[in-house]
């Protein structure tokens, strides 16, 4: 327990009684440690909004009563995970003084995992990297965004995007989103539901197996809502066969136009021969695919390789000459862990400049991006930039810049107004030329994407967010409508 | 409120990204992990990039240092899992790009500096100050354990046994005192203890940030160690090793030193020491100041190795990703870490006992107590016992 300070005294003290003591603290050294993410050091800005008090329940029952609590009493609830976003959810202008702070890392149990119907159910507090480990002991596989899964929770997750991650089998197998079945949320009312069939939505179904037989995807609703519609307390997830056979490549490809025909003819083969793919490059060197075949047995992984090859081949790539500089870039985008760690020798503050595009505009949209950032942070000290374009399914790739910051730039002021003004433009430049959804680290993202809505949907989300939460205490304003 | 001691490793402070990988990751059982943050007890701030946060807005002014916050800060072990896990090392020093034990010391310093530390790292404080040692006991039963040995006092051997706080107060530092020096006796080596005369090493007041007391428990060994020509230290426990190795040399001190494990190995190799044991499975634990502190991970083991009869079986977490025991950083004395059920040692404890050993080896006496406290916490008496290894070398001789 600690001392009670800055938000209404009888607060403190519900929740203390609602969680117990020791998971409930208004100390401001602890409130503020939570308004940081990833990527502060320069551009970020990152830094949220400090929240009021800062409570940890371990139930879904306590976490309705807190947000009973918080309709009673007119407070302002913000959830948060791991803490892991790339983005820096939640975004700055979220939160305050008068707020109250979820961390859901408490829920981290795994609750359930069904061999026979290839299920497991969790609580959203458990980070992916633990949800995955779990299914794997069991000899299933589950579809996690990859980097950083030691950082993001499944409630983090599921509210965002990707929660702040590298993609990597999302070139594929899209994101950890498709296959959900079920959730358990805490409404903005206090009231917990069950989405997804199963128990609470059917009176005869046990399981959770479909989002949307016979009714609207009400699951669906709540990805990617940034937590504004409910804290998620529980998911259920589709488990797959653990495929045994892992094969990494790196391919050299050389020039844009062989690079991009290659890329545009595997992402146009059926089914896809890898399960990764990722091409970078470094300015005035070759572009390379560092790519990876998951299978269920050597002669699926033989056949798949073959066809990747032969499409490598067939556009003037060949095996790469790896030295060190390729090797270790290829490991920052299949280890999982961030740039700052793959590439130690590099520098001190890393960027990921990432953006949703649609894939025949990738290019062009890489080009900009280069052009954007020498205008705006070209005079910064940076020791090393990477292009990089990854497929997501077919329709879009995530395109982007990797900037590692040398030693001499330091979390001044100035560098981080001009990388600010940089993220800001990149992101304008996304959304009004190419109609793409760019991951801005000042966690932005969610007004800036509302912005382009159409006015009907606009006003649907409007309604929506009314109906739900009348006192508007789920993240208020957060996508600014 | 004065920062600086943190002024001094901002730096340091900046170039942390904040991406969060330094906590560790619980299910990655072959990885280091934060033992604060393994204990799920607490919040963000106690967690190391909350450290590095929490440092960032002292420095921006958004913060000053407080009691609670003192409370947070003392809850780190000094572990340094958080350093390996991080990895980022710049290429021209060697160090870590981001050290946050150093942060985290710094910030101790400031709070001592600013008489706002908590009641058990104060009390600790006071009894090493007024006692030479955190137990309160007189310095003249400082050779208590050696009652019933042959153990001499130093006069000019070729090593001086510095046996430390534990060694010669707790009741299971003592026994591991007493194997020690049956080893070092059974394999011919000339050795002498001070006694009354050895002060607290000072390694922990200094993990604790009272830099004024440690220099004082230095000089005053320092001191020591000169007037009766001390040259060699062996020292029992890797705390003391670790200051006198790292720390010591900064304030002029002139004398080698090995941790007693090196001398054992030597032992073995030379065929001074012979051994058998009547078969067992064991596993090690690493402790963090010999390990991660001072990379020594390959020298216990290869005395446990070269045992016949013995099985060394690893734990998931091991050497430089070792799981601490919860004691270090003056942890031991203050327990300020807590964790009920998923306390330090107690998950330390199941790792080992996942190993199926029966034996848990341990290097310090520090490990040894909080590990035997986890494994009656857990239950696990019937199943798993902590020895030392000089108590399993000298088991070993026994049956040779």
């Amino acid at each position: 327990m600690t001392e009670e300070k800055g938000v209404d005294k009888s607060i403190f003290e519900r929740m203390c009684s609602i969680v117990g003591s020791e998971y409930v603290t208004v100390e401001e050294f602890a409130r503020r440690a939570y308004t940081r993410g990833p990527f502060y050091s320069i551009g970020g800005g990152g830094r949220g909004r400090t929240p009021g008090i800062v409570v940890r329940p371990g139930t879904t029952e306590e976490v309705s009563e807190i947000v009973k609590l918080a309709n009673e009493t007119k407070t302002p609830i913000v959830p948060k995970g791991g803490g892991g976003s790339a983005a820096s959810f939640p975004p700055p202008y979220i939160g305050g003084d008068d707020n109250i702070l979820i961390d859901t890392l408490r829920m981290n149990k795994i609750l359930d995992i069904d061999k026979e119907h290839m299920t497991v159910t969790a609580e959203c507090g458990v980070l992916l990297s633990q949800l995955s480990e779990e299914v794997r002991k069991e000899g299933f596989h589950i579809y996690t965004v990859d980097v950083p899964i030691h950082m993001d929770s499944v409630g983090g997750v599921l509210s965002g995007f990707v929660g702040g991650g590298e993609p990597s089998d999302m070139a594929t197998c899209g994101t950890m989103n498709g296959y959900l079945l079920g959730l358990k949320v805490v409404l903005p009312n206090g009231d917990i539901i069950q989405t997804g069939g199963g128990p609470g939505t059917n009176i005869h179904q046990k399981k959770f197996l479909h989002r949307d037989a016979g009714a609207p995807d009400i699951t669906g609703m709540f990805i990617g809502d940034g937590g504004s519609f409910g804290v998620k307390t529980e998911a259920t997830f589709t488990i797959h066969p653990y495929p045994k056979v892992y094969r990494p490549g790196i391919a050299e490809m050389g020039t844009d136009e062989n690079m991009w025909k290659a890329f545009n003819q595997l992402v146009a083969t059926e089914p896809y021969p890898y399960t990764r793919l990722l091409a970078f490059r470094e300015p005035g060197k070759p572009w390379y695919f560092v790519y990876v075949i998951r299978a269920s047995t050597k002669e699926e992984a033989g056949i798949k390789k073959q066809i990747f090859e032969d499409i490598v081949k067939a556009n003037g790539g060949g095996p790469a000459e790896a030295g060190y500089e390729v090797a270790q870039l290829a490991k920052m985008f299949s280890a999982r862990r961030l740039g700052q760690q793959a590439l130690p020798k590099s520098s001190t503050m890393t960027y990921f400049g990432e953006a949703l595009v649609p894939r025949p505009l990738s290019m062009e949209y890489l080009k900009d991006l280069n052009a954007l950032l020498d205008e705006t942070v070209g005079d910064l000290d940076i020791y090393k930039r990477v292009d990089f374009i990854t497929p997501y399914l077919r329709a879009t790739t995530i395109t982007g810049i990797l900037l590692y910051f040398g030693k001499g730039t330091t979390r001044d002021e100035a560098s981080q107004r001009l990388a600010e003004k940089a993220f800001e433009r990149m992101e304008d430049l996304c959304s009004e030329k190419y109609g793409g959804w760019s991951e801005n680290c000042q966690g932005k993202s969610a007004a800036h994407s509302a912005s382009f809505w159409a006015p009907t949907h606009r006003d649907f989300m409007k309604q929506l967010k009314k109906s739900l939460d009348p006192n508007d205490i789920m993240m208020p304003g957060l996508w600014r409508i | 409120m004065e920062m600086n001691h943190l002024q001094e490793v901002k730096e340091n402070i900046l170039k942390c990204m904040g991406c969060g990988v330094c906590r560790g990751v619980w299910e990655r059982q072959d990885q280091a992990m934060c033992p604060v943050w393994a204990t799920n007890i607490g919040f963000e701030d106690g967690t190391p990039r909350g450290r590095v946060t929490v440092a960032q807005d002292l420095l921006d002014g958004h913060l000053d240092y407080s009691l609670p916050l003192a409370e947070s800060l003392y809850r780190c072990t000094d572990c340094a899992s958080c350093v390996v896990i991080c990895d980022a090392m710049d290429p021209e020093t060697g160090k870590p790009i981001i050290d946050v034990p150093s942060i985290v010391r710094a910030m101790r310093m400031d709070l001592v500096e600013n008489s706002m530390v908590p009641a058990p790292v104060r009390d600790y404080f006071k009894a090493v100050h007024v006692n030479g040692n955190p137990y309160k006991i007189p310095q003249a039963e400082r050779n208590k354990w050696t009652e019933e040995t042959n153990v001499q006092a130093y006069s000019g051997q070729e090593y001086l046994l510095y046996v430390g706080d534990a060694g010669s107060f707790d009741e299971r530092g003592m026994k591991m005192a007493r194997f020690v020096a049956e080893a070092l006796e059974k394999g011919g080596v000339e050795f002498g203890i001070l006694g009354s005369e050895e002060m607290s090493d000072g390694n922990d007041a200094l993990a604790l940030g009272e830099s004024g007391l440690f220099e004082y428990l230095a000089q005053t060994n320092i001191n020591t160690f000169k007037e009766k020509g001390i040259t060699k230290v062996i020292s029992l426990d890797p705390h003391s090793f670790n200051t006198f190795k790292n720390d010591y040399q900064g304030l002029g001190a002139k004398f080698e030193v090995v941790h007693y494990t090196q001398v054992l190995a030597g032992l073995i190799t030379s065929g001074a020491l012979t051994a058998q044991y009547g078969g067992a499975k064991v596993t090690y634990h690493d402790p963090c100041y010999l390990g991660r502190h001072n990379d020594i991970y390959e020298v216990p083991r290869e005395i446990l190795n070269a045992i016949p009869g013995l099985e060394l079986v690893e734990m998931k977490r091991n050497k430089k990703n070792a799981f601490c025991c919860g004691g270090g950083g003056g942890n031991f004395y203050t327990d300020m870490l807590g964790g009920g059920v998923n306390s330090a040692n107690r998950i330390r404890v199941r790792e080992a006992a996942e190993t199926g050993a029966e034996i848990l080896a341990v290097a310090c006496p520090l490990c040894a107590k909080m590990l035997e406290d986890g494994i009656r916490d857990e239950g696990l008496e019937e199943t798993l016992a902590v020895k030392d290894i000089a108590e399993i070398v000298m088991e070993a001789a026994g049956k040779k």
